[in-house]
């Protein structure tokens, strides 16, 4: 191809409508900012200080605006071509932003350090420039700049020597993954001759050469952030090596905020028939391959990190279905997983990291810690799926949506695949109920941060099981 | 309007009582055993209120309730009494009360959690039969399978683990099918009316092409027929009966069953009347087949309890058999059937679990001679197996006697037609009362008669509490012999509408 | 006088429950009280209702109680229905009943259940006057598996016997399977005329608007129902083992009343059995086989009891015989006459049994002529009656009924009269042999038990001497005549008619002969006899084993069905296949989970490879024919 039609930035040079770009982007400044008052903070300060509080107050304002953009209905474009905000944007940054509080929480409860702090506002930025780019490379620079802060993440503090082997998989992989995406946009660029999202959608209809290679691979790449079968092995390990904190934020915001860019990707487009293939086949693979697997897992945070496959599993079916309604399942169902895994990690007894993490000393839970018992039961209910907890509705949206695509075996298919996973989570709920209390009981319920994300997670899906109406009508 | 507050009032009821169960300290079991008393004989009282009001000869729903509840999916809160689950409502609370008091001694530790539990399947439960929204109905059906998997799981026997796992994933297996065809049923509506609804009466009106219906009446039926249950779906029962505690198994077997052949009369059935038309003949082979595989089952068991779980394969077939004779005596027959078998069942769950709390042995070898040993104790087993058997003036004869005569009245014509199978199959029906009595008189023979033997020396005869129990249970069962009249009144209407919806078109053409 | 009749069947039930609920800790004087006087009442009001009965000159009482269900336009009522049959039936049994009762206060006396005794007994009544009183066939089942109830707890009144109560559910069993049969006729007979009061049925069938298909079929049934209740073939096997059971239970249930039950049935409805003449001819086929077999077991009997037993299975094959050749009113007659010469044989046979302090094997009897001397006179004359000696109450019933099986126009044939009247025959020689066993001869009694020998309360001998009474004039109550508006005899092939007086003398003959040939054979200590038994032992073992129907049953039936419930149903097919595949499955999932598990070996070389071919194959899937 000849390189005139290439273009990396629209000829006529956008003028900077400066209030756009205060509004549009108002969650990333205050996240931005939060960053650079706990920086001035740490540097200012002899000692090391506690950054619970400006963290707090940063994540809880950046959803704030976000949701407060999202009821005024605003929608602004300040970098046309390369970002604008919708108020689907929006809701997802708010929704995902919200799900941060509790994970900051168990952080507090765990270790809170600055560094921890700035990495993990640095990645909730990244997600923000995902789910308002426009081009291509925008949606490649929030991903990077979500996953860097992540390897960072899983290190710190080097809890145990599988640590540092379980980011280095992460880095890898992942570092494969930005390859794949990389190959994915310049394919793009080749078959469309543009980069933007529009051009990728254009590919998306296309069925030459270049343009199925240039989606598929651009999926993938999304499969691999979202440890989907057979992308899906850097997941258990690096859940396991990370500290609970750290796997709570992979395993919910950092894979909601991958599948929701995707979906922003899509925007509306039907995969087309060479990718619906592949979209029935990995997620079935995913949902069977993760709900076996982990019932045999004997950590906790091996077997949330299989359900998660699973999981990643059914939300990558939304993309099967017809385009509306995809948004607010997908929403729906990440805000719900990840209160619901919130609230089991929140949960778990306290203890050193590794006990905490095996699964026996969940065992008689209920006659120790009667309260994180049922927390939990619940929590493994819902992500069963099981009626009336919200998980239930959640499923019932994806599946809807992708029946009425027409695809109703393979909603079928899904469903009996989702079904392998009920044991799984059975199984905590027999252990914590049903074998008798072992002898050395670790009394020491969950410190007041973990109960306080308990209860708030707890209040949040209870609130979703008797009034999913609220957020659905919201979202 | 005051009675339709009321119906939302009984279904809300145990929700009410579990909450207040979380203010009751852990260790003050009489207080908590009290409180959960306290509301569910309110609720009965209501319940009663409710069946007492309720109007003879009116076609359709009463003391109805619809609120929106997520319209977004067009899910409606929509509850209401037809004839249909009037008498199952009634059943459930009437029996609520009773595992509450029969649970005193055998429940004696996590007080508060097992009544909380009981309250739990309590309001699951009356919510399956009174949802009027098949959204709703699902929530219900499923988050039923919670309360019992706990309380098969943490009071039941030595194989409880196994048993409760059995329960849950083999039920759940079929609602997954079920949940497919909800799904699939609701955008149906939308495609037909253009707006999104899951309301009863909108899916009757849904006129399906033949193989849609074969295909949602599998998944439906796949579901039913595993709660009912009917053979070869009930390989769950006799383990989840058996390791679940007293209480359990009276509600499983009292109430929960039930589930089944009311999702059947109530959705699967009248939902898909072609397709079922078409399934008939598998159908009643299936019932006939349950009815003698359970007897038969039934006679070779020497835990006492598996025999009454296998009586209740035998017994629910029955049930069906009269559903799917689509006559009025057959399916009057049926409603009264599942009440009976919930009454009789229930009681002879409660008295197993009595002899079991002062002997520690289901073992049907172990015993013998009772009826000197305990005079009591051996006049309620006696009368509750005859109701098992259907020995006239008891509710058994009752349903057995409509099912059977309804099946065969339904079969004749079809059999001067020269189809013979039906007739076929109602004889053999009828020959399933000669293999009721076989095994069950062989329990009251071994377990009664003979010469004296229990496990353990020294056993006391009944107390009050456990009298006031099975006098209840029996007085009603014998009402329901005796005197069936006024709840067949109340379930003619009803009956009468399935019959129609199953026979004929909504333009009152005949289906077959 | 309205309320009469539901007082008459409550009057029992009262008892019932007075006695079963205070009779045992109220004692003794109470139960008597209650548990004899309310049968007693019983009777009087049956008396009663028939003089209203009478008094309208037959024209029957009908007396509505409730509506049991109304199921669209059929409704199930219990209503009363009293006749001249009806009243009959009613009369019988109360009185018989209420004899039994008094005689039950001497026989019972020493029994720890007194109350649990008279308790039962008037259930029994209860259900009996249900089944005889009711209009509907619904309420006729009732009592009808009512009394089956009554029967199996009182079989198994001694129930710490296993064997016993085994003999009870065998006779509830048995007669369960009679009544699928009367069900599936009641089934049939409602689908056929839309109703169930049996006055109505036998209005349609004699309009003849029913087939004669149905009718048939519909006949057939109902008798199967019967041939439970009344012990024929091939349902007559549980009545031996009834003997389990209080004697006075047998005198009153399994002599007298319940299982004259399915002749009642037939009798009452007629209008279907005269429409259905193959069925009818079914029953006197059965009937009269049933009567001779019977017979011959009884021939060889040693249990006082046991020969009592199948005598009654042997009259009864009488009535049978008598209904299926169109002689209702005779068959009636007979169950008339049998209620008490048979009551009377067996209350004999209590009586002696309760002198010898429970021993009932005849061979260890004799000589308690002179011992128990009123019991020898009633069991004496019971035994001439029955025998069919002139002018007792058997000579006239069954002389009746041998000659309508001769002439009678609806089915009446030579074989059947020939066997009927060996039958008459062997009758008075069995019966002979054991009035002579027990009462004549030398004494064959263990010494301590002769030493112990006496005659039984007047309570008892009371109502042996009213039993054997009755059993002399029962005779002489033209029963038949008297039921002629209700059921007509049949009419009597002319070329035969002269041969009445012939026949009468024949009977008289048969009876005499029998008399003669049981002397012949027992007096000089019986060694005639024994020597016949040691000549045809295997006829004799055949007829001890009642022809081995019991073992039949067993193989045929019994065992095969344990057979198929254990091995078919219960392991092949709940535990292997169905379990089995369940836990298969189970397994197979653990065995995936395993296999991909592997997968995840913690080496980053092969996620990597992993991720590639992943890679790779996905691209060749999506590039696959561009």
């Amino acid at each position: 191809m000849n390189p005139e039609t290439i273009e990396m930035v629209p000829t006529s040079a956008p003028v900077l409508d400066a209030q756009a770009l205060f509004f549009a982007a108002l969650p990333e400044h205050l996240l931005l900012l939060g960053i650079v008052v706990i920086l001035i903070l740490d540097l200012v300060s002899s000692r090391p200080r506690d950054p619970f509080v400006p963290a707090l107050i940063t994540v809880i304002a950046a959803a704030g605006a976000a949701l407060w953009l999202h009821l005024t209905g605003y929608s602004g474009t300040p970098f046309p071509g390369q970002m604008s905000v919708g108020p689907d944007a929006l809701a997802a940054k708010a929704v995902l932003l919200g799900l941060t509080v509790p994970v900051l929480l168990l952080a507090r409860q765990e270790r809170l350090d600055s560094q921890f702090a700035m990495l993990l506002l640095g990645s909730l930025y990244g997600i923000g420039l995902m789910l308002s780019a426009d081009s291509l490379l925008m949606l490649f620079f929030g991903i990077e700049l979500l996953s860097l802060p992540l390897y960072a993440l899983v290190v710190h503090g080097l809890r145990r020597p599988e640590s540092a082997e379980a980011a280095m998989k992460y880095l890898v992989l992942g570092g494969v993954g930005t390859a794949v995406l990389l190959m994915g946009i310049s394919l793009t660029l080749g078959a469309t001759g543009g980069l933007s999202l529009d051009d990728f959608r254009i590919a998306m209809a296309g069925d030459d050469f270049l343009s199925r290679g240039a989606v598929v691979l651009v999926v993938v790449a999304f499969m691999l952030k979202a440890a989907l079968v057979p992308f899906h092995a850097w997941a258990p390990d690096a859940y396991e090596g990370a500290g609970i904190p750290v796997t709570a934020y992979m395993a919910t915001i950092v894979k909601g905020g991958v599948v929701l860019a995707l979906v922003h990707l899509f925007n509306g487009a039907e995969a087309g028939v060479h990718l619906v293939g592949l979209l029935i086949a990995l997620p079935l693979l995913s949902m069977v391959w993760g709900n076996l697997v982990a019932m045999r897992q004997q950590g906790f945070r091996r077997l949330i990190a299989y359900s998660s496959i699973a999981h990643a599993g059914y939300l990558f079916f939304a993309l099967l279905g017809v385009s509306e309604g995809r948004f607010e399942a997908v929403a729906f169902y990440v805000l719900v997983y990840g209160l619901t895994n919130l609230l089991a990690f929140a949960c778990l007894p306290a203890g050193s990291d590794w006990v905490r993490d095996r699964l026996d000393s969940l065992k008689g839970l209920y006659y120790r810690d009667p309260l994180a018992a049922i927390l939990i039961g619940v929590a493994m209910l819902s992500l069963a799926g099981i009626p009336p907890f919200p998980g239930f509705i959640a499923k019932f949206l994806i599946f809807q949506n992708v029946m009425a695509a027409g695809f109703v075996t393979v909603a079928v298919v899904g469903l009996v695949a989702s079904y392998l996973g009920i044991y799984l989570y059975l199984r905590v709920i027999q252990y914590m109920f049903m074998s008798q209390k072992p002898e050395h009981t670790v009394p020491s319920p969950a410190g007041a941060y973990a109960t306080t994300a308990a209860v708030l997670s707890m209040a949040a899906v209870l609130t979703l099981a008797i009034f999913p109406n609220w957020i659905l009508a919201w979202l | 309007m005051s009675e339709s507050l009321a119906l939302n009032a009984l279904l809300f009821l145990p929700v009410l009582g579990g909450i207040l169960l979380l203010l009751v300290p852990a260790q003050r079991a009489d207080v908590i055993r009290g409180v959960s008393m306290l509301v569910l004989l309110v609720q009965l009282a209501l319940a009663v209120w409710l069946y007492l009001r309720f109007q003879s000869g009116v076609s359709g729903l009463q003391f109805e309730t619809r609120l929106p509840w997520i319209p977004g999916l067009g899910v409606h809160y929509h509850i209401g009494l037809d004839g249909l689950n009037l008498l199952l409502v009634l059943l459930a609370a009437f029996l609520g009360p009773l595992v509450v008091a029969g649970a005193v001694k055998s429940i004696d530790r996590d007080v508060k959690l097992f009544h909380a539990m009981v309250m739990f399947i309590q309001f699951t439960m009356i919510g399956t039969f009174l949802a009027q929204d098949l959204f709703l109905f699902y929530v219900f059906w499923e988050a039923m399978l919670i309360p019992m998997f706990l309380i098969i799981g943490i009071w039941g026997g030595e194989r409880r683990i196994y048993a409760t796992l059995k329960f849950f994933l083999y039920t759940a297996f079929g609602s997954i099918l079920m949940l497919a065809a909800v799904i699939y049923l609701g955008y149906t509506v939308l495609g037909a009316t253009g707006s999104p609804s899951f309301a009863f009466t909108d899916l009757y009106a849904l006129e399906l092409g033949l193989e849609v219906q074969i295909w949602l009446l599998l998944a439906f039926a796949l579901s039913f027929a595993i709660k009912v249950p009917m053979v070869p779906l009930h390989t769950w029962l006799p383990d989840a009966h058996v390791q679940a505690p007293t209480a359990g198994s009276v509600i499983l077997a009292g109430v929960l069953l039930k589930m089944g052949t009311y999702g059947f009369v109530k959705l699967g059935f009248p939902l898909f009347p072609d397709a079922t038309l078409l399934a008939t003949p598998f159908l009643m082979t299936l019932a006939v087949i349950s009815i003698i595989y359970g007897a038969g089952l039934a006679l070779v068991q020497d835990d006492i309890k598996k025999i009454i779980a296998y009586s209740s394969v035998s017994h629910l077939g029955y049930v069906m058999l009269g559903l799917v004779s689509y006559n009025l005596l057959g399916v009057q027959g049926a409603l009264i059937q599942m009440v009976s078998h919930g009454l009789v069942a229930g009681g002879l769950f409660l008295m197993v679990g009595m002899i079991y709390e002062r002997c520690h042995s289901r073992d049907l070898a172990a015993y013998g001679g009772l009826a000197k040993l305990l005079p009591v104790y051996s006049v309620f087993f006696l009368i509750l197996t005859l109701a098992a058997i259907g020995l006239p003036t008891t509710s058994g004869f009752t349903g057995e006697f409509l099912v059977l005569l309804g099946a065969f009245t339904a079969a004749w014509p079809l059999y001067e037609q020269g189809v013979g199978y039906p007739l076929a199959l109602a004889a053999l029906a009828v020959l399933g009362v000669v293999l009721g009595a076989l095994y069950m008189l062989r329990l009251a023979r071994r377990l009664l008669f003979g010469a004296v033997q229990t496990p353990v020396a020294v056993v006391s005869d009944l107390d009050l509490r456990e009298k006031l129990i099975l006098t209840t249970l029996v007085a009603a069962i014998f009402v329901l012999g005796l005197f069936p009249n006024h709840f067949l009144q109340k379930t003619e209407q009803a009956a009468r509408d399935y019959q129609e919806q199953m026979l004929y078109t909504p333009d009152g053409e005949a289906r077959r | 006088m309205n309320g009469l009749l539901t007082t008459l069947v409550l009057l029992p039930l009262v008892g019932f429950f007075l006695n079963g609920l205070f009779g045992r800790r109220l004692g003794t004087g109470f139960v008597n009280v209650v548990g004899v006087g309310l049968p007693l009442a019983a009777f009087g009001v049956a008396v009663w209702a028939w003089t209203l009965l009478e008094a309208q000159g037959g024209a029957p009482i009908i007396e509505t109680v409730f509506t049991w269900a109304v199921i669209g336009e059929h409704a199930f009522e219990v209503s009363f229905y009293l006749d001249r049959l009806s009243a009959l039936m009613a009369l019988v049994v109360t009185g018989v009943g209420a004899a039994i009762h008094i005689y039950s206060i001497g026989y019972m006396k020493d029994d720890a259940s007194y109350a649990r005794y008279f308790a039962y007994l008037n259930l029994f009544l209860f259900f009996m006057l249900l089944l005889v009183l009711g209009r509907s066939l619904l309420v006729l089942f009732v009592g009808w598996e009512g009394v089956g109830l009554a029967s199996y707890l009182l079989i198994g009144f001694w129930f710490e016997d296993a064997a016993k109560a085994r003999a009870g559910r065998k006779a509830f069993l048995t007669n369960r399977v009679g009544d699928a049969g009367f069900l599936l006729g009641m089934f049939l007979i409602f689908t056929a005329v839309g109703t169930l009061e049996m006055d109505l049925i036998n209005q349609a069938f004699a309009g003849g608007l029913v087939p004669v298909g149905i009718a048939t079929a519909a006949a057939i049934l109902l008798f199967i129902g019967a041939t439970g209740k009344s012990a024929q073939i091939p349902l007559h096997v549980w009545l031996p083992d009834a003997m389990a059971g209080p004697t006075p239970v047998s005198a009153l249930i399994h002599a007298a009343t319940m299982v004259t039950a399915g002749v009642y049935l037939i009798a009452r409805l007629s209008g279907v059995y005269l429409e259905a003449p193959a069925a009818s001819e079914l029953i006197a086929v059965i009937g009269v086989l049933t009567a001779f077999l019977a017979a011959t077991i009884a021939l060889v009997q040693t249990d006082i009891k046991k020969v009592l037993a199948y005598s009654t299975i042997s009259q009864l094959g009488f009535m049978f015989l008598a209904l299926g050749v169109g002689a209702y009113g005779v068959a009636v007659f007979h169950l008339f006459t049998h209620a008490f010469f048979k009551a009377a044989l067996f209350l004999g046979a209590g009586s002696v049994i309760h002198a010898l302090g429970g021993e009932q094997d005849i061979r260890r009897m004799g000589g308690l002529r002179r011992r128990i001397p009123w019991t020898f006179v009633t069991f004496a004359v019971a035994t001439a009656a029955i025998a069919g000696l002139p002018p007792l109450a058997g000579f006239f019933s069954k002389d009746a009924i041998i000659w309508y099986a001769l002439v009678s126009g609806a089915g009446g044939a030579v074989w059947l009269w020939a066997l009927a009247s060996v039958t008459a025959l062997l009758t008075a020689f069995y019966m002979f042999r054991l009035l002579w066993l027990v009462f004549l001869g030398r004494s064959r009694m263990e010494p301590e038990v002769e030493h112990h020998v006496h005659e039984s309360p007047v309570s008892m001998t009371g109502v042996l001497v009213i039993l054997a009474v009755f059993s002399v004039i029962a005779g002489w109550f033209a029963v038949p005549d008297y039921l002629e508006p209700l059921l007509p005899l049949p009419l009597v092939q002319p070329a035969l008619e002269h041969l009445h007086l012939a026949q009468v003398l024949f009977a008289v003959l048969l009876a005499g002969l029998g008399l003669i040939g049981a002397a012949y054979l027992y007096r000089e200590g019986g060694w005639r006899a024994r020597q016949w038994q040691t000549r045809m032992q295997g006829m004799h073992q055949l007829l001890m084993r009642n022809y081995f129907v019991d073992e039949l049953y067993d193989r045929a039936l019994q065992r095969p069905w344990r057979w198929i419930s254990d091995r078919v149903f219960l392991r092949l097919g709940d535990r292997i296949l169905l379990d089995g595949s369940l836990h298969g499955l189970a397994a197979l999932a653990r065995q995936g989970a395993a296999w991909l598990g592997r997968v995840q070996t913690g080496s980053l070389h092969w996620y990597a490879w992993l991720t590639l071919l992943g890679l790779v194959g996905v691209l060749l899937w999506t590039w696959r024919h561009v």
